[in-house]
């Protein structure tokens, strides 16, 4: 019987490592060549020849294609603002659709979900000449406007978490001359932590991993404007991606150090938060 | 009621705040706008292009927007300092994006009127450019144009290599400035395993690479490339104005050659141990790797090739013939120039264009050479003695000279020639085998000459 249980743990083991190895192999790669000394594709060996930190000094040079620092500014900036702004819309939409009873609350949370199955593109070229009337093309603003529109819509998960806050705590708020307002802020949120790290993680995401707008909206060609995933774009340009791919390779590592740190602060909440706002939906 | 006013005031002010962040940050735009779209300019194109021949400075700063590759950057610097002391009586607002010549097209066509007012692109793609009304017909202009320059545009297009000008212009109207050329490819060899002999001909190449134990290579799958070898033997491609091509390379060359004996020309070539059939876009790759004594590409893998073999060991020369028929016949290429166009929606057509002119005329074209080691196209810049001693150039001219072909084809072309590329690469076509050859030639010719939908 033991030996059995063995059998199937090393097994199983065995399975996950494989599948383990395989989700890991570009990551290391990337990693890899980030420190290559040959600045185009080497596509003859997997880990590169010579190493060399000069990738990582090379990209917050200040030639236009390597203009990472002013891209990574930009995009923490637009990254910071949605992460604040797209927070308080979604929970306060969860907020509102959660505790307070009126009349076009189901409809409009009907029209919220069928609204959230169109794919965001879908109103990329409306969004775009939009934007362009009003003259907030080419602008951080216009951008950070199109990333926090939406984002009452996802309000879904958070409102599953609210739903299980037990009502009686409203009521009893309600019963000492606490405002709707005050209601939330004091008594809500401090109970909410998880699924609020849960927003914030997601929308601090949004502008990192975006690019078709962030190329459609700051099409000015001026570098200094674009955000980190259109810079990074552009060192793969034919003339360009000769000379720039272990310095592309380089970005890649470094983009993702600021989410995995804002990621292992909140760990311990997210997993609460996903799971908690997934009960009750 | 108390709650209804609330909700009012509440309205309101949302309205209110939405207003007040769309003012402010239309004035924030007007200073960093990057696509020359602001309309609060009053300066309409056609007042700008017609007095400005007097100098006008009615005191408005005139919105430019430059597009130039990555490469030209730093110079484009200086040459917008340098255009702005030129003409001191006008303010003016110059700003250089990047833009790619080689991707030009796709970014200025998703909104033209978003694009820049001078950007530079490659010369393949001015009919669709033109089509879409993105670039301004100069001819029009020539008037307000030699008012201030003191140049017609003819005057200047006289200026500029013959093959530049053709490039430039679409029914009879100049609608670009030549800025460079060169945009071809010819023969890299390593001098020390291979004589300036060797490369005239693919056999002698290919002989040569064997004993010197190494390889000679070249992109199969690719119509840039293997185009080449029907080009030279005297097949066309063209393009319709509906954006279809026509490809003849079935039948029988205005030289005598039928499309099969070409393929059994590359064939022979792939077939030999010493060619090595490359990847598209692995060239630079195999070059480091170091298997390569001779490598057919252009001037953008200088550098890698100086860096593999040692700067004093990198030959040039124009293509190899090759055996065709029973005789040899001269490998050639496509060319392409690289151009300098004024957006046609762009709000200051007229100093538009006298800053294309500006970038691209002689001290310009000077100046890219050395930033870039591109071609001029200006006579006098191409006979300059810096130019002329240029190897590297010399060869990629001498390409062109031989017979080069300029590129105009539809977007259809691509994949049917680079199949039939690969087929030949991987030995699929057999020497004599003449049915199976003119099947695939046929089926490439119908993929190519397909309608578009």
């Amino acid at each position: 019987m033991k030996t059995k249980q063995l059998i199937k743990d090393i097994l199983r083991h065995v399975v996950l490592v494989l599948l383990v190895s395989f989700w890991l192999i570009p990551i290391v790669w990337l990693i890899a060549t980030s420190f290559s000394a040959y600045p185009g594709r080497n596509t003859s060996n997997f880990f590169p020849e010579q190493l060399t930190l000069n990738n990582y000094i090379a990209l917050f040079g200040s030639d236009t294609v390597a203009n990472f620092k002013a891209w990574f500014m930009n995009t923490f900036k637009i990254a910071c603002v949605c992460c604040v702004v797209s927070t308080l819309f979604t929970i306060m939409v969860a907020y509102a659709t959660s505790f307070s009873k009126f009349k076009a609350r189901k409809p409009m949370m009907n029209i919220a979900v069928i609204l959230n199955l169109f794919p965001g593109v879908l109103s990329m070229i409306s969004v775009y000449f939009i934007l362009k009337a009003l003259n907030l093309t080419n602008t951080h603003f216009g951008l950070t406007l199109v990333y926090c529109a939406s984002s009452g819509l996802g309000f879904l998960i958070a409102k599953g978490f609210f739903d299980t806050v037990p009502r009686s705590l409203c009521e009893a708020a309600k019963l000492d001359g606490a405002s709707q307002a005050r209601t939330f802020f004091t008594i809500i949120m401090p109970l909410s932590k998880p699924i609020i790290v849960y927003t914030i993680i997601s929308s601090f995401l949004t502008p990192w991993t975006d690019f078709v707008f962030a190329k459609m909206i700051l099409n000015s060609g001026i570098s200094d404007m674009w955000t980190v995933s259109i810079g990074l774009y552009n060192m793969l340009e034919r003339s360009l991606i000769n000379s720039y791919f272990s310095i592309f390779c380089a970005g890649g590592v470094i983009v993702s150090i600021p989410i995995s740190i804002l990621f292992v602060i909140m760990q311990k909440f997210y997993v609460d938060g996903i799971t908690g706002g997934a009960v009750k939906g | 009621m108390k709650k209804k006013i609330l909700a009012f005031i509440m309205a309101a002010a949302t309205c209110f705040s939405l207003t007040a962040c769309s003012t402010s940050s239309n004035s924030d735009s007007s200073d960093n706008s990057g696509a020359g779209n602001s309309n609060s300019n009053s300066n309409s194109d056609s007042s700008s292009s017609d007095n400005s021949g007097a100098g006008s400075s009615d005191g408005s700063t005139i919105d430019l927007v430059v597009w130039g590759p990555e490469e030209d950057q730093t110079f484009l610097t200086g040459l917008i300092e340098d255009f702005k002391n030129q003409y001191p009586d006008q303010s003016f607002n110059i700003q250089l994006g990047v833009e790619s010549e080689a991707t030009a097209k796709d970014t200025v066509l998703t909104d033209p009127s978003a694009a820049a007012d001078v950007y530079a692109f490659a010369s393949d793609q001015l009919n669709d450019l033109v089509a879409a009304g993105a670039l301004a017909d100069l001819t029009a202009l020539s008037d307000a144009f030699k008012a201030i320059t003191g140049n017609s545009i003819d005057d200047i297009m006289a200026m500029n290599i013959e093959g530049s000008v053709a490039a430039a212009t679409k029914n009879g109207n100049v609608y670009a400035l030549p800025l460079g050329a060169g945009n071809n490819f010819f023969m890299y060899y390593d001098k020390s395993k291979i004589t300036e002999n060797d490369v005239m001909t693919w056999d002698g190449l290919l002989s040569a690479a064997s004993a010197a134990g190494k390889k000679a290579g070249m992109v199969f799958n690719s119509g840039w490339y293997n185009g080449g070898f029907f080009l030279g033997a005297g097949f066309t491609a063209s393009m319709n104005a509906d954006g279809t091509t026509n490809l003849d390379w079935n039948k029988t060359s205005a030289d005598g050659i039928t499309g099969v004996q070409v393929v059994e020309g590359m064939i022979s070539i792939a077939s030999n141990p010493a060619f090595m059939a490359i990847a598209d876009n692995d060239i630079s790759n195999q070059i480091a790797a170091g298997e390569l004594c001779a490598v057919v590409s252009g001037s953008w893998d200088m550098s890698t090739v100086e860096a593999a073999w040692g700067a004093e060991n990198v030959g040039v020369a124009k293509l190899p013939t090759y055996t065709c028929g029973g005789n040899q016949v001269q490998q050639g290429c496509y060319s392409g120039f690289k151009l300098m166009g004024v957006n046609g929606m762009s709000k200051q057509v007229g100093w538009a264009a006298v800053l294309a002119e500006f970038l691209t005329n002689e001290s310009a074209q000077m100046k890219r050479y050395e930033a870039r080691q591109l071609a001029p196209t200006n006579i006098k810049a191409s006979e300059a003695d810096a130019v002329m001693a240029n190897e590297m150039l010399a060869a990629s001219i001498a390409q062109d000279a031989a017979c080069g072909v300029l590129q105009d084809v539809g977007g259809k072309y691509w994949d049917p020639t680079a199949t039939l590329g690969e087929l030949i690469a991987q030995g699929q076509l057999k020497v004599g085998d003449t049915e199976a050859i003119q099947a695939a030639l046929d089926t490439m010719v119908e993929g190519v000459t397909a309608p578009v939908e």
